[in-house]
């Protein structure tokens, strides 16, 4: 497989919506960004499309969307958060095929935190000059094309393995195995043992239980006995192992919640720290309300401002139905004025020369009475003219904007008062620190307690498996004596065969697969580092560098340098597998390239392209030198706004970003 | 069957109940898969029939 093109948009740091474009002729990518603007969130990106899984400082999170976003969006109302990968990847054929998946989150903004409502997961094929949506269980193919187990080798985070090195690399090794012994199988033989078991583990195991059969089937007396003493001695020691497990698990849980109490009396803030927290908010509660006030003001100016027109409109409509009644058009000749009229009103010939008799005299004193002291039409179209004016300023949106502004400060002030409730609830619980001392050591306590139970057990328990070894071997004994039970006999040949085989299969491929491994990693290291290291690797895939006195490898920098030899060696050992081989994985490394000199950086990225198809590399420090005259070709950079909560990414190699450190831009 | 045979065939078996289990991983409470996988293992041992020849041999 190889990435084309990502797409997102509103995933944690990133708001708006960005593209980037990779190449898939394995030339390599490098993404820069510095610490905090969201280099680990766009790594982890790729996972979350992939898997819909993340997990942030190794705390899985539902929590994908920017908060900024989600600020700007109303309570109850629904957003997304999106992701969209293009690959390629060829098929049994070895014919490239293109595909565009596809994940979008649907979230619900409620009070407190948003929660996810819906889940969509699409992947698109493309078919000519189409693309058709894959029905047919897609997690299956994305299984298939990039398995799970492997993600975090495909997705791999290089500052974490050199914080694991640190603690002997044993997480690494823990995670490894698993992830190898899922994708060959050995897991399915692993728990076959598991439930094969032997001769002697009691009830619960094909073997055991084979072998209690054979003593079942006896009628001899003395069988019986020996036969009801072994099987007293079997419950013995598995209620034993039981309690033993009961004990293991409350150690853990004391010693955890003696841990948790340790950071709480580390990190208990201090009651001038929950009064500045509260101050904080109750001044951030006063400018809220601050603010409300301006949005009332202004929500009453416009009303002031447009509200004439509303009452003027109305007016006007209800003149017009009364003028309408009295105003008759054709009675107000065009051009008659009231002063006109007074002027016929005074003379006794028109100004045709005609005389105005008294029936005409009344008329125009009928259309006097019509111009008091304006006409009612005149007024009525001033009325018009103005209420056209004011409706072209009317926008009832403006209103809603300052009630919707005025609705959201009130739910900020109610988060801010929950603030102040949890501080006064953090307060009033916060326990003072002898009180949490006190916990702690009722737990440590109960600790040495569990611990004292255990070792009374693990005593009574190696005492038991001593009587049942004695009592099994008597039963054994007279077994032999009774003579053989054909059946049972052969079955329990065949099993110890079937163990025997999965046993050796097992250990083998184990010792195979970390063998590889580890002349990978010796390969790399010699190619990288310019002193002689020897590493070993335990059948368990537990790492160890050596230098030539013997010692193990200590700096960050052998660490770092180690880190990046693990990755191309389990590229390498993905290479040689056969079900692996045809198949085509990305790398998608978060580099810890700070931590290395500037010849161990050169050889580094000197071995990292030949470790998979497609590398695309993840660094906060510049690189690009590395790449030759030219330098990288394929660079994107991450920026982010001061308050590292909003950011984006640009294509294009910035090395004004390496010159400002620790600053935003 | 001769033992061969049968071994051959009970670890065929044996992983063909594996996978099974490993696919209704998430479905099973663990102590009664484990129960189901070996009472299936010895089922599937009770099929078997040994060659009373071979048995000499």
């Amino acid at each position: 497989m190889k990435i084309s093109k990502v797409e997102f948009q509103n995933f944690r740091n990133f708001r708006d919506h960005c593209e980037l474009t990779f190449p898939t002729d394995g030339s390599v990518t490098v993404i820069y960004g510095p610490n905090g603007v969201g280099k680990t969130t766009l790594h982890q990106l790729f996972q979350w499309i992939f898997y819909g899984e993340v997990h942030f400082n190794k705390t899985a999170s539902n929590k994908m969307y920017n908060l900024d976003f989600e600020q700007s969006v109303g309570f109850h109302k629904t957003f997304p958060v999106l992701g969209v990968i293009d690959f390629e990847h060829p098929n049994a054929a070895g014919v490239v095929e293109y595909y565009s998946l596809r994940r979008e989150w649907i979230y619900q903004k409620e009070q407190y935190e948003s929660k996810v409502i819906t889940k969509k997961f699409r992947l698109s094929k493309r078919i000519g000059d189409d693309w058709k949506t894959v029905s047919d269980n897609p997690e299956n193919i994305i299984e298939q094309i990039l398995p799970s187990g492997l993600s975090q080798y495909f997705f791999f985070d290089g500052e974490s393995m050199i914080a694991d090195l640190n603690q002997k690399g044993r997480d690494s090794a823990k995670s490894l195995r698993k992830a190898l012994y899922s994708i060959f199988d050995l897991d399915i033989y692993e728990q076959a043992l598991v439930h094969i078991g032997t001769q002697s583990s009691g009830t619960s195991t094909v073997l055991g239980k084979l072998y209690l059969s054979r003593a079942e089937n006896s009628t001899n007396k003395d069988v019986i006995i020996a036969r009801g003493a072994y099987n007293q001695s079997l419950k013995k020691v598995e209620s034993l192992e039981e309690e033993i497990e009961r004990c293991k698990n409350a150690i853990a849980r004391y010693k955890a919640e003696a841990q948790d109490l340790s950071e709480k009396i580390g990190s208990n803030p201090s009651q001038e720290a929950l009064e500045k927290r509260r101050k904080k908010a109750r001044d951030a509660i006063k400018t809220i309300e601050g603010a409300i006030q301006r949005e009332m003001k202004s929500f009453g100016a416009t009303v002031m401002a447009n509200y004439p027109y509303l009452l003027i409109s109305r007016v006007v409509e209800e003149a017009e139905l009364r003028i309408g009644l009295k105003v008759e058009d054709q009675k107000l000749l065009p051009g008659l004025t009231k002063d006109l009229v007074l002027s016929l009103l005074n003379e006794h010939t028109c100004l045709c020369g005609n005389p105005i008799h008294e029936s005409e005299h009344a008329e125009l004193e009928s259309l006097l009475k019509m111009f008091p002291p304006l006409s009612y039409k005149y007024i009525y179209d001033q009325f018009k003219n103005s209420a056209t004016r004011w409706s072209a300023t009317y926008d009832s949106e403006i209103l809603l904007k300052h009630l919707e502004a005025i609705f959201q400060y009130r739910d900020q002030i109610a988060s801010l008062q929950q603030e102040i409730h949890d501080i006064d609830e953090e307060q009033k619980q916060g326990e003072n620190v002898d009180a949490l001392i006190a916990k702690r050591a009722k737990a440590e306590e109960s600790q040495r307690y569990w611990r004292g139970e255990l070792d009374k057990f693990t005593k009574e328990l190696g005492l038991q498996e001593q009587i049942k070894k004695q009592r099994k071997k008597k039963l054994d004994d007279l077994l032999a004596r009774v003579g053989e039970n054909e059946k049972l006999d052969a079955q329990i040949q065949i099993i110890e065969a079937v163990r025997v085989y999965y046993d050796s299969t097992l250990k083998a491929s184990a010792k195979r697969y970390s063998e590889t491994l580890r002349h990978a990693i010796q390969d790399l290291l010699g190619k990288m580092l310019t002193s002689t290291r020897q590493v070993s690797m335990t059948e368990k895939f537990e790492l160890s560098v050596r230098d030539s006195f013997g010692d193990e490898a200590k700096s960050e920098g052998q660490f770092a340098v180690v880190s990046f030899a693990y990755i191309g060696g389990i590229f390498k050992l993905l290479g040689d597998v056969p079900a692996l081989r045809d198949k085509e994985f990305p790398l998608i490394l978060d580099g810890p390239f700070s931590k290395l000199d500037v010849i161990q950086r050169q050889n580094v990225i000197d071995t990292i392209p030949a470790y998979a198809p497609q590398v695309i590399l993840f660094s906060k420090d510049d690189i690009n030198a590395c790449f030759g005259e030219e330098g990288v070709k394929n660079v994107w950079t991450i920026y982010s706004n001061a308050e590292r909560n909003v950011s984006h990414v640009e294509r294009g190699y910035n090395p004004e970003v390496f010159s400002v450190n620790g600053t935003d831009y | 069957m001769t033992k061969e045979q049968a071994v051959d065939f009970m670890i065929k078996k044996v992983e063909e109940i594996e996978r099974e289990r490993l696919a209704a991983h998430f479905s099973i409470d663990p102590t009664k898969q484990k129960k189901e996988v070996v009472d299936g293992i010895l089922k599937a041992l009770k099929g078997v029939e040994i060659d009373h020849e071979d048995q000499q041999s």
